[in-house]
């Protein structure tokens, strides 16, 4: 191989060493902030994986046989190896990891991996596969999953949504359980913006709308839809309203609200009052953003409404907690003190709290559930392969009979046994040979995907997004972002405020870019000094790049490398110049805003709202069009900054650069014929030619879809 | 695919043509001549043709519609179905307007100039209080379901008319979420065109710094053949749909008419007439495109899901509203677009008569309201009625369906026609609803 692995991380490593900083620097390089905390095979040998894998194919098989279908032919290494990359980590692999792949198989006996041996016999697919799973790439994927089924917002009415984004994260790279993972969030507890409560999040999203928040949790965790019975008796299922409210009962007394901050401001709101009109509530509405939060363990009772209009029960009776399904739950319901002191009055005002939400968290999440794991195997199921063995994924009814119901059973019982662990459970999907076969399209008529192989899907608009970066950035993992970092700035802010006087929070809110903190001006005047010295530099550094295309053109390669030195004397080195500025933009879409803003590429090629569940789409559109006709590719990628700008001028000749450019667009060498269409055009149109290869790559329909 | 029944009931000459224009759609022909929509439109919508003959009431004259939705659910009694003295009024103000008998609340100063061209309906109902579901109702006329995904109405306008310009699309969202209305089951080239920000328009339709018509052309072309390659191998709808918003994309490019899409070809003032707001721009951009023939624009407006603190959310959300949708008729109107414009506010349910403790007010299907201006509706007047309190409706329900019979009344779509989704089952425009004709004339 003419390249090295890693380009940019050794010569990175080559100037450090130089400073005699080796070793500090070997230290950071390994630690990508992002990266899953444990490897999936100490958790987990292969040997179990495999056999587990196996055991999915022939239940699928034998299935299949049933319906006269055939499992579909395995794939070559080159979509194998695409298909990996984006169903793991979810981007495309850059030109190293592709050749790096291919090099593999010439020289399999030569690569020593830090992870997988051969010794269990392992071919390079299934060492790729757990190398994927390893990589930080995978955490910033699988956050986006957890993203759209949440409705992460950044942005909500009242508060902030990054430490739920936080919390999130944090779960996938820290391997979090599942069950774990929901048990958390059903039970969380404190003020919304404090580090370490991100858990409250999920309910947070919810505010003021328990009923709301309990339907999302049924319709998430148990694929089941009651939105209807909070009004009326399920039309079309079993479900009355007052199994709703039995529900509903279990978040009965959830006060969005924290009061952990109030002892503290008593003194505050006194002197709060002195204040002027207009700076009094400015203050107080700050304070009540700050203390937003879940309180109340359950009272495990709830109100019916006021038009309730069957004969079971009367309107506006209380009804006691009770499950839908599964196993029945006892709560200890206290009742009322005869006691006439004050303290027993005022205690007897409020429904006493009686743990439902943990109760809750206990059915919901216990491995009796007749639903839980089901869902999230299913989930998975169809986030690997494109559909569920259930459709839709998140609206099961009493008769809803899985497809292939014996393999399902499996995936079910796997799922338990795993103990909820997604990642290990992601592997085994992973390393069947189902997810090796070709892909399939979905049935015109609307009839049930047999899966013969994977569905073939348009890429998501994170998938898009981060594989243009990776054509921008080939060091885009690397680029990932410390799990908390977009949720500091609010942390910082909570304890501010928690320590605040009257005159703090007056000062904090009277000024208009007071509610920034120190920290928050800095890294702002940061950015500011950047991009007044990136302009400068770009000033100095274009009459050099005009003699560099000048040297281009006439072919004058000696010239071509002098004027390069020259550029990466002043500090702009060809194919990093991207890389400056505007970097805070040009990240995984997972280390984004949540969403990214509404003209954001992201967002026209489908990324959720988040204003609904899993709301994304991948309907084409003439917006998306035109962004990849007349703008992104052009402006980012074909722009001479890109690592693919970079790669395809060092790469020679025209043979070579067609090559390159095929292997990092669409990770496959060109056949004879595009190689030689392009190697013409190449000869006709010189450099134009080139970046129109990419922009074709770009386009097409073989980038866009995974196959 | 087949999407040879769509039209069944058609007669035959019909049936005919719109099999052949859908044929050489998914053939990835271009859609002209006389077997495009617009031909196939002309066929079904002439005159002396079954449905034209036997819809009583007033005359439908809507050659477009621009359809303004307030997503969340807009309270109805704090806005055009005011209670005052009664205990569900809660503490808004009521204007009255320059129609006789029509109140709105006191949000709506500029629109309150403007009710005579309005119509208002007090007696929407519906049974569908969950978000995702009730605004897909709104959309389809058909309840969500996991199996199979139904055209919006904007879609079915499409289908069913044609375009009015050629070289724009028939259908287009401006400020949307990332819900989409589709194309359900029709073609993949009547999907809605996306504009998320009014102000910035149609982004990215020139030509990139020094790519000229002529290289542009090689790209394509050879683009072409790329894709030929892979639709051998991968021939599904998704990727059909790919290829026919590239087709679209470009004959956009190439268009005079992108100037539709331009609001800094508006004046300063005129931007302000209509708010400086997305919601106002969005209605502006919505006047543009109908002037240069655009079928169907939705303007979206979010945040109306007020279950707490409603009252000070209105005052966020109103002016935009007054503003806009005032300034926008008060336009139509001066530019003689009115008459063949249905303007229509909708939004997808109500909200509860009842104040709660959190000063919210929650979900409320079961009485709403919306207002029809244009396209042949009569101004200034009231249509259904619900109870002193606002709780039920009393007089003249009108169900999703029927509300969205009236929008494809004026328009002139076929109601009665049934068309034949792919996988063989039965749908119409506005599944089972009755116009009210009655409002027109």
């Amino acid at each position: 191989m003419r390249r090295s692995l890693l380009p940019s991380a050794l010569s990175l490593l080559a100037a450090f060493a130089g400073l005699g900083q080796t070793m500090a620097l070997a230290q950071t390089a390994a630690v990508n902030p992002q990266r899953p905390v444990r490897g999936v095979e100490t958790v987990r040998p292969l040997a179990k994986v495999l056999s587990d894998a196996a055991r999915i194919d022939s239940l699928l098989e034998r299935s299949l046989q049933r319906r006269r279908l055939q499992p579909a032919e395995v794939v070559d290494d080159a979509t194998f190896l695409r298909r990996a990359y984006l169903s793991i980590v979810g981007r495309i692999p850059t030109l190293a990891e592709t050749e790096a792949f291919f090099a593999e198989q010439d020289a399999d006996q030569q690569i020593t991996d830090q992870q997988i041996t051969d010794k269990q016999g392992t071919d390079k697919r299934h060492r790729l596969v757990d190398r994927l799973l390893d990589s930080p790439g995978r955490t910033s994927h699988f956050s986006n999953f957890w993203f759209d089924l949440f409705r992460v917002q950044s942005r909500q009415r009242q508060v902030n949504g990054e430490p739920f984004a936080h919390f999130l994260r944090d779960a996938v790279q820290q391997d979090k359980p599942y069950d774990l993972m929901v048990r958390e969030m059903l039970v969380a507890e404190g003020a919304a913006n404090k580090a370490g409560n991100g858990a409250v999040g999920m309910l947070v999203r919810d505010q003021n709308m328990p009923h709301d928040a309990m339907a999302n949790a049924l319709r998430n965790f148990l694929g089941t839809r009651l939105e209807c019975a909070q009004c009326h008796n399920h039309p079309f299922d079993v479900w009355t309203q007052k199994d709703f409210f039995a529900m509903a009962a279990f978040f009965g007394g959830l006060r969005y609200r924290d009061d952990s901050l109030d002892a503290n401001l008593v003194g505050v709101r006194a002197e709060l009052a002195k204040a002027e009109e207009r700076t009094r509530q400015a203050a107080l509405n700050a304070l009540r953003r700050m203390q937003v939060g879940i309180d109340g363990s359950g009272t495990g009772q709830e109100a019916l409404p006021r038009d309730y209009k069957y004969d079971d029960a009367k309107p506006g009776t209380p009804v006691l907690a009770d499950t839908l399904f599964g196993q029945d739950v006892k709560l200890k319901y206290e009742k009322p003190s005869q006691s006439q002191t004050k303290r027993a009055r005022a205690r007897n005002q409020r429904t006493p709290e009686v743990d439902s939400r943990s109760a809750l968290a206990d059915w919901l999440t216990g491995k009796k559930n007749p639903m839980f794991a089901k869902v999230i195997a299913n989930r998975m199921w169809a986030r690997t392969f494109g559909q569920g063995l259930v459709e839709p994924i998140d609206d099961w009814k009493k008769d809803t009979r899985p497809q292939h119901e014996e393999l399902f059973g499996f995936l079910e019982q796997l799922m338990l046994d795993l103990d909820f662990d997604l990642r290990q459970f992601e592997r085994v999907l992973a390393h069947t040979r189902l997810f090796a076969q070709v892909a399939q399209a979905a049935p015109a008529d609307g009839s049930a995907f047999a899966f013969q192989g994977p569905l073939l899907r348009r890429m998501t608009a994170e998938q898009i997004w981060d594989s243009l970066l990776t054509l921008v950035f080939d060091d885009v993992d690397e680029r990932l972002r410390p799990l908390d970092e977009r949720a500091r700035e609010t942390y910082e802010q909570f304890e501010r405020f928690a320590k605040a006087d009257a005159a703090d929070l007056i000062a904090m809110t009277d000024r208009r870019n007071a509610m920034m903190t120190t920290a928050q001006r800095e890294r702002q005047e940061d950015v500011r000094r950047q991009l007044a010295a990136d302009a400068e530099l770009q000033k100095r550094a274009r009459p050099i790049l005009q003699k560099l295309a000048q040297a281009r053109r006439n072919g004058d390669q000696k010239q071509v490398a002098e004027l390069a030195a020259e550029l990466e004397r002043i500090g702009l080195p060809l194919g990093q110049r991207a890389a400056r500025g505007r970097e805070g933009d040009l990240l995984r879409a997972s280390d984004l805003a949540q969403p990214a803003p509404a003209a954001h590429l992201l967002r026209q090629f489908g990324q959720s709202d988040r204003e609904t569940i899993d709301a994304s789409s991948d309907v084409a559109t003439v917006p998306q069009v035109l962004t990849l006709l007349n703008g992104f590719l052009d402006q980012k990628v074909l722009a001479g900054q890109s690592a693919l700008a970079r790669d395809l001028e060092t790469a020679g000749n025209g043979e070579r650069r067609v090559r390159v450019a095929f292997l990092t667009t669409l990770n496959r060498e060109p056949t004879a014929d595009e190689a030689q269409t392009w190697r013409r055009a190449i000869a006709v149109h010189g450099q134009d030619a080139i970046k129109d290869l990419v922009w074709v790559l770009c386009n097409s329909n073989e980038f866009r879809f995974a196959r | 695919m087949t999407f040879r029944n769509l039209l069944t009931t058609a007669d035959f000459a019909t049936r005919r043509a719109f099999v052949g224009g859908l044929a050489g759609s998914l053939l990835g022909a271009s859609v002209t001549g006389a077997f495009g929509p617009r031909a196939i439109a002309q066929q079904i919508a002439a005159p002396g043709s079954a449905m034209a003959t036997r819809l009583p009431g007033g005359r439908p004259r809507a050659k477009s519609v621009i359809y303004l939705f307030l997503r969340g659910g807009m309270t109805q009694i704090d806005t055009f179905d005011p209670k005052p003295g009664k205990v569900t009024q809660g503490p808004v103000e009521v204007l009255r307007t320059r129609a006789d008998g029509i109140q709105v609340g006191q949000y709506f100063p500029k629109l309150a100039q403007q009710m005579d061209k309005v119509c208002v309906i007090n007696s929407m109902t519906s049974r569908q209080g969950a978000h995702e579901q009730a605004q897909y109702v709104m959309r389809t006329s058909y309840e969500l379901r996991g199996t199979i995904q139904h055209p919006s109405l904007g879609a079915w306008a499409t289908v069913m008319k044609g375009r009015q310009n050629p070289m724009l699309p028939g259908h287009v969202l401006v400020g949307g979420g990332s819900e989409m209305p589709t194309a359900g089951f029709f073609p993949p080239d009547v999907q809605a065109l996306p504009i998320g920000s009014a102000e910035d328009g149609l982004q990215n339709a020139n030509l990139p710094k020094g790519v000229d018509e002529k290289r542009f052309q090689r790209r394509l072309e050879q683009l072409q053949k790329l894709n030929a390659a892979f639709a051998e191998q991968h021939r599904t709808r998704d990727v059909e749909a790919y290829t026919k918003a590239y087709d679209e994309a470009v004959k956009l490019m190439r268009s005079s008419d992108l100037a539709a899409f331009d609001l800094d070809l508006e004046s300063a003032a005129m931007k302000q007439t209509y708010g400086e707001t997305r919601f106002g721009q969005g209605c502006l951009l919505a006047r543009r495109l109908v002037e240069h023939g655009v079928r169907y624009v939705e303007v979206m407006s979010d945040g109306w899901d007020t279950h707490a603190d409603n009252f000070d959310r209105l005052d966020d959300l109103c002016p935009a509203i007054d503003q806009g949708l005032a300034a926008l008729l008060a336009d139509l109107d001066g530019r003689g677009l009115l008459e063949e414009t249905l303007v229509v506010l909708a939004t997808e349910f109500g909200r509860t008569p009842d104040i709660d403790g959190d000063n919210g007010r929650n979900h409320y299907p079961k009485a709403f309201s919306s207002l029809l201006a244009g396209g042949g509706v009569r101004g200034g007047q009231r249509f259904g009625k619900t109870d002193a309190e606002g709780r039920e409706v009393e007089e003249d329900p009108v169900t999703i369906q029927d509300f969205n019979a009236t929008i494809g009344y004026a328009l002139g779509l076929p109601l009665d026609e049934i068309v034949t989704s792919p996988s063989g089952r039965p749908f119409k425009v506005a599944d089972k609803g009755n116009p009210i004709t009655s409002i027109f004339g």
